[in-house]
């Protein structure tokens, strides 16, 4: 089904909505989910919660792209998970490579801070990079998986990941730099 | 940078760029027909002309993986018979068997086309054997501070771009004889960890890092730099030699990305380490026990007073410490010294002899069969 016929669905509030949306997109959410949290039970809680967060928002919203919206709220469900087993010191294994997080998800006001400006700089940035650089980026701090991972997805070696992240941050720092935007 | 707030900020990134990361596939590599065939009749042409000079000694086994590459991209050896093999005819970089290393040139690297690429790799060092510096200042006499004599390497443009990111946390204290012996033990469950001997390497060039990794079929995560270098002097048996090799250092991603306080080496540089025996699957030797037993020898080191050849310890910024109980005079210095760029200064924390090292080497690996020479 389109996903225009699925929204459609939601804003008939027809439960077929639902099933249509985890048909075309359950596998996809759970990945991510999984992907962030590294507990298959927790991932498939934060599916389900997905489900009902799109009920409860479509509508009124009519998002252009239900892919990445429906992506993004799983994201952002599972990354609560994640701070709440932060904040009881028990760090996922997905997470343990990312140096400062432990601490920075315990501190509950940093999620309060509006990102928006940031995401809209960073999507700018990513526009002009190379295909390979924007993507391994977003493969690692959006869907947050390992270098390994990412590696065996597009068959590049570890260490060209590493490389073209640690560019690519490189390149955003300076950017950001000249946009004001701290970081 | 903080991560978290990357990953926050990444939240918000717009739907189009998520949608097109769930879909993307890297392109592959790949040649025309046409070039296939022009590669081909390169190939035949060389091989007839190796073959013609008598020289064709080089059977070519294509089955030891991560050799194939169908990129022109990759730094290649234009024929079999310049692919660098050590002493025993196994080749430590390539796919072919041979002994013929006196034929290998670094010009053969078709270099690289990464906005990385060093533009060096295709350079042999001039000016003799050490052409990197020239100066007549005693070791002895600084060992705190900047040594003139080791600074401005001119056979380096820079380079470089940052700092490969490490923990210095992770290092723990410093290493133990004992632990450094433990660790260079033979293992039958990581052969390609196992020693070959103590070397001093001369650095012919830094290879294209990434392309070289493409064509090695990367195993693992860590930062490292590859190096064509010439083995000098086997240390342990006291031989002299001069075959080609390619030695992969745990330090840094090439030119552009280095670790602090351990900058690529620069054409002409020499150091001391243990490397390790090349085998199959993994055709280039590496160096064993990343730091601990990297030395480093400036051109200074042999006009020492009483001629005596020392070796220099890299502090990585001193991040990194040597090995804590040496039973042998150590001198603690604090030199500074530009290798491939004035951003990324060595920082030397030790010093210690040759002669001294390699004695207590000897001693230990051959109560332990560490090495070749003394492996059982």
């Amino acid at each position: 089904m389109e996903d225009a016929n699925i929204i459609e669905l939601f804003f008939q509030r027809s439960e077929q909505a639902i099933s249509e949306t985890a048909a075309k997109y359950g596998r996809l959410c759970e990945s991510v989910a999984y992907r962030i949290i590294g507990i298959r039970e927790d991932a498939e809680e934060c599916v389900n919660d997905t489900y009902l967060n799109v009920w409860n928002s479509v509508p009124p919203k009519r998002p252009d792209n239900f892919r990445a919206f429906i992506c993004r709220i799983t994201r952002n469900l599972s990354l609560t998970r994640v701070k709440y087993y932060a904040a009881k010191k028990r760090t996922p294994e997905s997470l343990v490579s990312f140096s400062e997080l432990e601490g920075t998800f315990a501190d509950h006001t940093q999620f309060s801070d509006g990102g928006e400006e940031l995401g809209r700089a960073m999507s700018d940035f990513l526009r002009t990079q190379s295909a390979d650089a924007r993507n391994v980026f977003m493969r690692r701090y959006w869907f947050l998986e390992s270098v390994e991972d990412i590696s065996k997805r597009y068959a590049f070696s570890q260490s060209k990941v590493k490389s073209l992240l640690f560019r690519t941050r490189e390149r955003l720092k300076k950017y950001l730099e000249k946009e004001g935007i701290e970081i | 940078m903080n991560e978290y707030k990357l990953i926050y900020g990444a939240g918000f990134i717009d739907g189009d760029l998520v949608c097109e990361a769930i879909d993307y596939k890297p392109k592959k590599i790949s040649l025309a027909p046409w070039a296939c065939a022009a590669a081909a009749v390169v190939v035949v042409a060389g091989a007839f002309a190796v073959w013609s000079r008598g020289l064709g000694k080089v059977p070519v086994d294509s089955s030891i993986p991560g050799t194939s590459t169908a990129s022109g991209d990759f730094p290649q050896f234009s024929t079999t018979s310049e692919y660098p093999s050590n002493s025993s005819g196994n080749i430590m970089h390539g796919t072919a068997h041979g002994n013929n290393t006196s034929d290998y040139h670094p010009s053969s690297f078709s270099g690289g086309t990464s906005n990385c690429d060093p533009g060096y790799s295709t350079s042999e060092p001039s000016g003799g054997e050490h052409s990197a510096s020239s100066s007549s200042v005693s070791t002895s006499d600084i060992s705190v501070g900047s040594d003139p004599g080791l600074t401005d390497n001119p056979a380096y443009t820079d380079q470089f771009e940052g700092f490969a990111e490490e923990n210095p946390a992770a290092y723990g204290p410093p290493p133990t004889c004992e632990e450094i012996m433990n660790n260079l033990a033979p293992r039958s469950d990581y052969p390609e960890y196992n020693v070959d001997s103590f070397y001093i390497v001369e650095v012919i060039s830094a290879l294209p890092n990434e392309k070289y990794m493409e064509m090695a079929g990367w195993r693992d995560g860590y930062y490292d730099t590859v190096y064509h270098v010439r083995l000098v002097e086997d240390l342990i048996s006291g031989e002299k030699l001069d075959r080609s090799v390619c030695v992969r250092l745990p330090a840094g991603l090439g030119a552009c990305i280095q670790t602090q306080g351990d900058p690529t080496y620069a054409p002409g540089e020499r150091f001391a380490a243990v490397l390790t025996k090349p085998c199959e699957g993994y055709d280039f030797v590496m160096t064993v026990c990343d730091y601990a037993l990297r030395y480093d020898l400036p051109q200074q080191a042999f006009t020492e007073k009483d001629e005596e050849t020392m070796l220099y310890f890299r502090g990585r910024g001193l991040a990194r410490s040597p090995i804590a109980d040496l039973p042998f005079d150590a001198e603690e210095i604090n030199i500074t010294s530009t290798f491939s760029t004035p951003q990324n200064p060595a920082t030397y924390i030790q010093k210690i002899a040759l002669g001294d090292l390699v004695e207590f080497l000897r001693e230990e690996w051959q109560k332990r069969g560490i090495s070749s020479h003394f492996e059982n």
